[in-house]
C-alpha cells in the first residue's frame, strides 16, 4: 500500500521560496515604510545651505510651505 | 651675396605629440533616443491640480501636490535628494526620489554613478500593500558608446520577469545606431523575445530618429526654427495591431510674456494642447491650462494647475 504519511508535506513551500517570499516582503515594507524617511533624514543631515551660499535652519515645518 | 635663411630649429614642444585626452562623445541613454522631439509634445491632463515645490537646499527639495480628477483624487508627497559627487556634464550624483500618498502607495528611484563610466538605476513602486513592480538597470557609458541591461518584475518563485539588453553606438560625428533585445519569460505563458534596431541622425537644427522592430517602426522629426519655436513629427506604425498614427506638434516660447504653449494633432483627429504663463515676474506661481479633444470620439478633457514653486 502506498505511504501517503509525507502528502502533508507536499503543500508546504521549499526553503528557497520561503526565502524569496519574505525577502520580496521586506522589500515592500522597506520601500513602504522606509525609503522615503530616509530620504528625508539625508536632506535633513546635509542641512539647509541654498545655492546663494544662505544657511538656513531646518525643522519638521520646513517640509511644510516655509 | 644674399645671407642663407636662419634655420627654425623645432622646438621641444612642437617634437611632443599632442597628449589631449579623447573627447568624450558618448551618444547618451538608449531610452533617450527620442527624447528631443518627445519634449515637444503636450502632456495633457485632467481636472485640477495644485503643485507647490520647496527647494529646502541645494541638495534636498520637497514637493506637495492636490489633485482632483477622475482618475486620481488626493494628495501627494515628494521628497527629492541629490548627493555631493560632480561629474563631467554638470550631473550629479546619488540622486534619491520618493514619492508617496495617503493611501501608502510609494515609489521609490535611486540612481548612481560610479567611476564616471558605470551607472546604476533601481525602482520600486508598492501599489495596495503589494510590490507592483521593481526594477534595476545596469549601464556602461563609454566614450563612443552606451551598453545596458535592465532586469524587470523578476519573480524567482513565479519563475517570470523581463530583460532587455540595448547597444547605442556613436558611428560618426552626427549618426548613431543601436539595437535592443527585450526577452520575456513566465512559466505559463512561456519564452517571448523581440529585437529593434534605431539609427539617430543628428543636424545642428534638426533630428531624424527612428525604432524598426518585429513590433513596427516609429519615425520622429525634430525641427528646432529658432530658441522660442520647435516642431515635432512622429509616426508610428503597429504592426501587430495594423495601426499607423502621425502626430505633428510645436513648442512656442514668448519669453516676453513668460508663456510657453504645447500642442499637438494626429490622424486619429485627436487635438491636445497645453498652455503654462507665468503670473509674476518676482512670485514663482504658474498656471498651467491643458485641453484634449477628439473629434472623431466626441471625447475630451480639461485640466487646470497652479504650480507654485520652482
Amino acid at each position: 500500500m502506498a505511504d501517503m504519511s509525507d502528502i502533508s508535506r507536499l503543500d508546504q513551500p521549499s526553503t528557497f521560496h520561503q526565502v524569496c517570499s519574505h525577502s520580496a516582503n521586506l522589500l515592500r515594507v522597506g520601500i513602504q515604510y522606509g525609503f522615503l524617511p530616509f530620504v528625508i533624514y539625508l536632506g535633513f543631515k546635509r542641512g539647509g545651505q541654498l545655492p546663494t551660499g544662505e544657511y538656513v535652519e531646518l525643522g519638521l515645518l520646513s517640509l511644510l510651505w516655509g | 651675396m644674399s645671407e642663407p635663411p636662419p634655420s627654425v630649429k623645432p622646438t621641444a614642444e612642437a617634437l611632443t605629440p599632442s597628449l589631449q585626452p579623447p573627447v568624450n562623445q558618448n551618444p547618451g541613454a538608449y531610452e533617450e533616443l527620442h527624447r528631443k522631439c518627445r519634449d515637444v509634445f503636450p502632456m495633457c491632463f485632467e481636472g485640477a491640480k495644485l503643485m507647490v515645490q520647496k527647494g529646502l537646499s541645494s541638495q534636498f527639495q520637497i514637493t506637495h501636490t492636490l489633485s482632483i480628477s477622475t482618475a486620481n483624487t488626493g494628495y501627494r508627497f515628494g521628497a527629492t535628494y541629490i548627493g555631493t559627487q560632480d561629474y563631467p556634464g554638470g550631473e550629479t550624483f546619488p540622486v534619491l526620489l520618493a514619492d508617496t500618498d495617503g493611501s501608502g502607495n510609494t515609489s521609490a528611484t535611486i540612481l548612481h554613478q560610479f567611476a564616471e563610466k558605470y551607472r546604476v538605476k533601481l525602482q520600486g513602486q508598492v501599489q495596495q500593500g503589494k510590490l507592483a513592480a521593481a526594477q534595476g538597470t545596469f549601464e556602461r557609458r563609454g566614450r563612443l558608446s552606451t551598453y545596458g541591461i535592465m532586469l524587470g518584475n523578476t519573480d524567482l518563485i513565479n519563475q517570470s520577469g523581463i530583460v532587455v539588453g540595448h547597444l547605442l553606438r556613436r558611428i560618426t560625428e552626427r549618426l548613431d545606431l543601436g539595437a535592443e533585445l527585450v526577452y520575456q519569460y513566465d512559466k505559463r505563458s512561456g519564452q517571448h523575445s523581440a529585437l529593434s534596431y534605431a539609427a539617430r541622425y543628428t543636424a545642428p537644427n534638426w533630428t531624424l530618429s527612428s525604432t524598426l522592430g518585429t513590433a513596427g517602426v516609429q519615425v520622429l522629426y525634430h525641427h528646432k526654427q529658432h530658441d522660442g519655436l520647435q516642431f515635432g513629427i512622429e509616426f508610428d506604425a503597429n504592426l501587430r495591431q495594423a495601426e499607423c498614427v502621425t502626430t505633428f506638434a510645436y513648442q512656442a516660447e514668448l519669453p516676453e510674456s513668460a508663456v510657453t504653449v504645447r500642442a499637438s494633432c494626429d490622424t486619429n483627429w485627436t487635438v491636445g494642447a497645453v498652455f503654462e504663463k507665468r503670473l509674476s515676474p518676482t512670485l514663482p506661481f504658474t498656471l498651467a491650462i491643458s485641453g484634449l479633444l477628439n473629434h472623431l470620439k466626441g471625447q475630451g478633457k480639461f485640466g487646470v494647475g497652479l504650480i507654485i514653486g520652482a
